[in-house]
């Protein structure tokens, strides 16, 4: 949430229906992977290993976050018009990340590739994510990752 | 035929007020994104996730959040949320749960209303790219901090 009309906008972070333990706070021991889980989450912005069914971590939250901001400033995902949880899956794996991020900031690439390359237990670089965002912030409106000029071919199905 | 027995849904709530204090508004949101052809696959998540509901502190005048679910299933989604909130309190960007318990039927955390949902922020293009930015560091730098 976003106090937004406040003279300084302020970031809350809300709604942990879905968080789960990822270690124990003893013992520290993580949670194991299994690839064979419940889907969770909204489809919309599940990352693809979550919508395989693969369990989740703070790897796959970021992912989550990284297609809430694209759905934020663009009002719309690759995805959005799929009408199956196996055309959005489609959709997620097949989209290019230039693709994905047409109309965004150059640098969002790097955050969209970095946080797809994060294994499940693997600890991100918060800083890192949060100098590309910063950067992405200060970037010009010229600089926008425009759509490409390119002739696409019509394809006929028939044989 | 496969048989599925018929979860209530938010349409269903009949709570008017909570706690004696708490008097419950329209609704804000049901945990899912708002895109039409989605809100089926996310239908299931309904009940036990809960619905948010606008509301007001009939004592004090401050609107409210409240995130009503049902009180059937133990632990519940919901009171296992009211743990993490009651964990990360004090902390940046984590709002103070104003009540918690069981109303009835129902299972209801008070929240201070934080305003504007981001869904509705980007229906009324309040958004563009660089404002998104802003806000997504703010956030990124609540994760770590």
């Amino acid at each position: 949430m976003i106090l937004i009309d406040s003279p300084s906008p302020v970031s809350f972070l809300i709604d942990f229906g879905l968080a789960q333990q990822f270690h124990d706070p003893a013992t520290y021991i993580q949670t194991p992977y299994s690839p064979h889980g419940p889907v969770i989450g909204t489809l919309l912005f599940t990352s693809i290993t979550g919508q395989q069914g693969g369990t989740q971590s703070c790897c796959d939250d970021l992912e989550s976050f990284a297609y809430t901001i694209i759905f934020s400033a663009c009002r719309k995902l690759p995805w959005s018009s799929c009408c199956n949880s196996k055309a959005v899956l489609q959709k997620k794996v097949g989209t290019p990340i230039k693709e994905l991020c047409q109309g965004l900031p150059a640098p969002f690439c790097d955050f969209i590739t970095y946080v797809r390359s994060l294994g499940f237990n693997m600890k991100p670089d918060y800083q890192y994510l949060h100098s590309i965002l910063s950067l992405c912030s200060d970037t010009e409106a010229n600089q926008l990752i425009k759509a490409p000029l390119v002739h696409v071919p019509i394809v006929s199905n028939r044989v | 035929m496969h048989s599925q027995q018929k979860q209530p849904t938010f349409h269903q709530i009949d709570l008017v007020h909570v706690a004696g204090q708490y008097k419950v508004g329209k609704l804000l949101g049901t945990g899912t994104s708002g895109e039409p052809t989605l809100i089926k696959f996310a239908s299931r998540f309904l009940s036990s996730l809960g619905s948010v509901f606008q509301g007001k502190d009939i004592k004090t005048g401050a609107d409210v959040a409240l995130k009503i679910g049902h009180a059937g299933s133990l632990p519940s989604r919901l009171s296992h949320e009211y743990d993490v909130y009651t964990t990360m309190s004090g902390s940046a960007g984590i709002s103070e749960v104003l009540w918690y318990s069981k109303e009835g039927l129902h299972e209801v955390i008070v929240l201070e209303d934080l305003g504007t949902s981001l869904g509705d922020l980007v229906r009324e293009r309040r958004f563009d790219p660089r404002r998104t930015f802003v806000y997504a560091s703010q956030m990124v730098h609540l994760f770590y901090q």
